[in-house]
């Protein structure tokens, strides 16, 4: 990619191609995320974001290259990010640690930390409260999900034991911004959009979705510029 | 964003919802003033503040990009208004902190509307589908019914049909839509809606299917959504997000014809106006309307009266209007308010009860894609079977089971990652992540599909909205007070709906996941027992469709206004919209309001400019 394509790209004026899929999908109207002025001061918490798009990979299931694109005007990780920092820093950092392997030791998968997890099952309910912002665009605390779910290896605190049956629990959530609903992945699953936003072609609805693959898999990559055929200026 | 009043008008209109605005855009072309009450705020600039309320809103009801804000009392509110979430919960439906309308029936009154610019259609799905001849002619199943005007059936009405077709921009196809006696004397404005994958595979699948001795078919539904570029707005993009608003107006609604209106240069607008009280002078003329304003804080503001007008119109909807003649006592020499000699305002409030089926197609047909809804199966809405029990249409739902579950995908999502089954999809309780959680949850949203059988309700007296004794609104007047129930009739049509649902999801291979609800549940409602004996049990929604509670007639002793939707008692006053429909019918009420408001305006213009 040439300097002059790059700087394009940064201003937006091309930003559907970074981002994936046919077409263009899903840029926001709301604000852009600008990028940081060069010589701004250092993000302190610059490499754990860039851990924790690894990890938010494996939770979701959904490929690093859609979740933090390389170039990104939503900014979707650093928003996941800020909201579960805020919500339990240091599970969150235990985490991201084992996940690395940055705490001595190998890298664990997402399983083995499960394995590992504390009593009051910290991790746990963390990770799903990630795995639900990056789906849903909306933040519902470790706390809320930990109240209402349903295990048969402790049916005594488990919902379904001390709720009627057919009473249906509504978790109390927030949307996180518009930015976060309108970029967030469970239409990317659904091989659809976000409702409410769409920009896509009339009549689409009556075709098939491009497949499954193309809405959570990076783009097969184009070969490189053959450096021997002359550029035409 | 209020008006400098002239000092006299042609014609006061009450409301600015599809009702009064197509009247106003009618009056203000035809040089008339006209000056519009609004109890609600103005229509914005543009719909970004809207849009960001919608993005950043948890419960995406249909009134969560508009005014007033929800969950305040009502007590407290200027200008309150029904609202999803006081219906939802078993409770909060009759609980007055909760709920503006008092509710004091055996089932809630389940549909709202919106107080605000533009009305409660900035929210509609946009259906325009014309009644049936047969609907206009109800007596001769039902002769105990209230009837129709003798001016007032399919033939008279085709030419506003088609020229509320023309105004608000209608997309169909007058082949799908030539059904039981149903005839065009033009083509509709622009071509249908293509049909959705899930309508297609639905047309296919039922192919050569009969019930209740007719064949059904899939027909695109006839809407207010541009096909094409139309009166420069844009073509529909499939947002799946018409109910509550669309990003980019290409469905319909009124906010358009308010502009229009406002383009002609002689329509005034008074927001943030509630119209308190219609005074009635010499000769039972209407002499002027009383108002109460209040700020963007909430707060009462002030008091007013409209200037003098020769002509009164009151489109506030079927709940608003009925309140304001009840309220409209004369210093008590008026007791049962203005316009109601035959004792029928407020009586027999409808709606279409709704029921709703959802389940899972046996393959991916990929909802939440297009409009909400693009096709429908038209052919049960007439029969001899309305001597026995209610007919209905059915509506086939684009966006998976979003309405049907309130709250789809987040429902089934959060089923799947935190091991819970509201959803009823995950019986196991698994919690997954990864590609694991990817590849369930693919399966069931690409999956997901619904119904809506809009039933026809029988008309009822007992079925009314009153004024509350004890209970008053932010500005001090009393809210309205509702009784609503379903009659025998009304739950046979429901009955024989749940048959059709099953007889179709049968033929679909589809797998069922419509919750039964709990007894307790106020929507509850146990049918008459079907063929093997049992009693089912099923829940309604309402269908947003306010209908009956001033109803058009030819006889001044049982009904409120005459053909053209002007009372029987006051020469001046109009009262307009769905509040006029004797019967309920069986389709979506909007285009039938825009046709019978587009023939009052035309005539309320020539008795303008005769006089």
């Amino acid at each position: 990619m040439t300097e002059i394509s790059r700087r394009a790209l940064i201003a937006g004026a091309t930003a559907t191609a970074a981002t994936t899929a046919f077409g263009s999908m899903l840029i926001s109207p709301a604000s852009l995320i600008a990028q940081p002025a060069p010589g701004a001061a250092v993000d302190p918490d610059k490499d754990a974001k860039v851990q924790f798009a690894k990890l938010s990979e494996a939770l979701t299931g959904i490929d690093q290259s859609i979740l933090t694109p390389n170039v990104d005007p939503f900014g979707m990780n650093a928003e996941v990010f800020a909201k579960a920092k805020a919500a339990d820093a240091s599970t969150l950092q235990t985490i991201l640690n084992k996940f690395n392997g940055t705490a001595g030791g190998p890298p664990k998968s997402i399983s083995q930390i499960l394995g590992e997890d504390t009593k009051d099952e910290s991790a746990k309910f963390l990770m799903r409260s990630i795995i639900l912002a990056w789906y849903l665009g909306a933040w519902y605390a470790p706390q809320d999900l930990k109240k209402n779910f349903y295990s048969d290896k402790d049916p005594q605190h488990s919902y379904y034991s001390t709720r009627r049956y057919s009473k249906e629990v509504l978790i109390p959530h927030d949307v996180i911004s518009p930015n976060a609903y309108t970029n967030c992945m469970v239409w990317r699953v659904a091989q659809a959009h976000p409702m409410g936003y769409s920009n896509l072609q009339f009549g689409y609805w009556g075709q098939e979705p491009p497949a499954a693959e193309m809405f959570i898999k990076p783009l097969p990559q184009d070969p490189p510029a053959d450096p021997k055929k002359a550029v035409s200026k | 964003m209020n008006d400098a009043l002239q000092k006299s008008y042609d014609v006061v209109i009450v409301g600015s919802g599809i009702a009064g605005g197509l009247v106003a855009l009618r009056l203000g072309q035809a040089g008339k003033k006209v000056l519009v009450l609004e109890a609600g705020d103005p229509v914005s600039t543009n719909i970004n503040a809207e849009m960001d309320r919608f993005y950043r809103t948890a419960a995406k009801v249909p009134e969560s990009p508009y005014t007033p804000e929800l969950l305040k009392d009502p007590a407290t509110v200027p200008a309150g208004r029904p609202t999803v979430l006081s219906l939802s919960n078993s409770e909060d439906w009759r609980d007055p902190s909760k709920s503006y309308m008092i509710q004091t029936g055996t089932v809630p009154f389940s549909s709202t509307y919106e107080r605000t610019g533009g009305g409660t259609s900035v929210h509609w799905l946009g259906t325009s589908l014309r009644l049936l001849p047969n609907d206009f002619k109800m007596e001769q199943y039902q002769p105990n019914w209230a009837r129709w005007p003798n001016e007032i059936n399919y033939t008279t009405l085709e030419k506003w049909y088609h020229e509320a077709e023309e105004e608000i921009g209608v997309s169909g196809s007058k082949e799908e839509q030539s059904y039981a006696g149903i005839v065009f004397s033009a083509d509709y404005p622009m071509p249908a809606i293509p049909k959705s994958l899930i309508d297609q595979f639905i047309e296919t699948a039922i192919s050569g299917m009969k019930l209740y001795d007719t064949d059904l078919k899939v027909r695109s539904t006839p809407a207010a959504r541009n096909s094409q570029p139309f009166k420069q707005r844009r073509t529909c993009a499939g947002n799946t997000n018409c109910i509550p608003i669309c990003p980019i107006q290409a469905k319909y609604d009124p906010t358009i014809t308010l502009r229009d209106a406002q383009a002609t240069g002689k329509v005034d607008f008074l927001y943030r106006t509630v119209a308190s009280e219609i005074v009635v002078g010499k000769n039972e003329q209407i002499d002027h309307v009383k108002y109460l304003q209040y700020g963007e804080d909430g707060k009462k503001a002030g008091e007013g009266q409209t200037p003098p007008a020769t002509i009164f119109v009151i489109a506030a909807h079927a709940i608003e209007t009925p309140r304001l003649l009840l309220m409209s006592k004369g210093d008590g020499k008026r007791p049962n308010g203005v316009a109601n000699s035959s004792g029928q305002v407020g009586k027999n409030l409808m709606d279409h009860p709704m029921y709703v089926p959802w389940g899972l197609l046996p393959q991916s047909k990929y909802p939440y894609r297009g409009p909400l809804s693009t096709s429908g199966i038209e052919d049960l809405r007439d029969g001899a079977f309305r001597k026995e029990r209610a007919s209905f249409r059915i509506e086939i739902g684009n966006e998976g089971w979003n309405f049907a579950v309130g709250g789809d995908p987040n429902i089934t999502t959060v089923d799947l990652v935190n091991g819970l089954n509201n959803s009823l999809v995950n019986p196991t309780y698994d919690a997954l992540f990864g590609d694991g959680l990817v590849t369930r949850l693919r399966d069931v949203l690409t999956r997901q599909f619904r119904l809506g059988f809009l039933v026809e309700q029988e008309p009822d007296e007992k079925n009314r909205v009153m004024l509350a004794t004890k209970h008053t609104d932010g500005l001090g007047l009393p809210r309205p007070e509702v009784y609503y129930s379903l009659s025998d009739y009304t739950i046979r049509g429901l009955a024989a709906a749940k048959k059709t649902a099953d007889a179709i999801f049968a033929r679909l291979n589809a797998t069922e996941y419509t919750r039964i609800p709990d007894k307790e549940d106020p929507t509850a409602i146990e049918l008459p027992p079907n063929e093997s004996g049992r009693r089912e049990r099923i829940r309604f929604m309402g269908a947003g469709h306010i209908i009956g509670t001033y109803r058009m007639g030819d006889n001044p002793k049982t009904s409120v206004v005459n053909s053209f939707q002007k009372s029987h008692d006051h020469n001046n006053l109009y009262l307009i919209g769905s509040g006029v429909f004797p019967t309920s019918a069986t389709g979506n009420p909007t285009l039938t309001i825009a046709a019978l408001c587009l023939r009052t305006a035309d005539k309320i213009i020539q008795s303008l400019t005769t006089a």
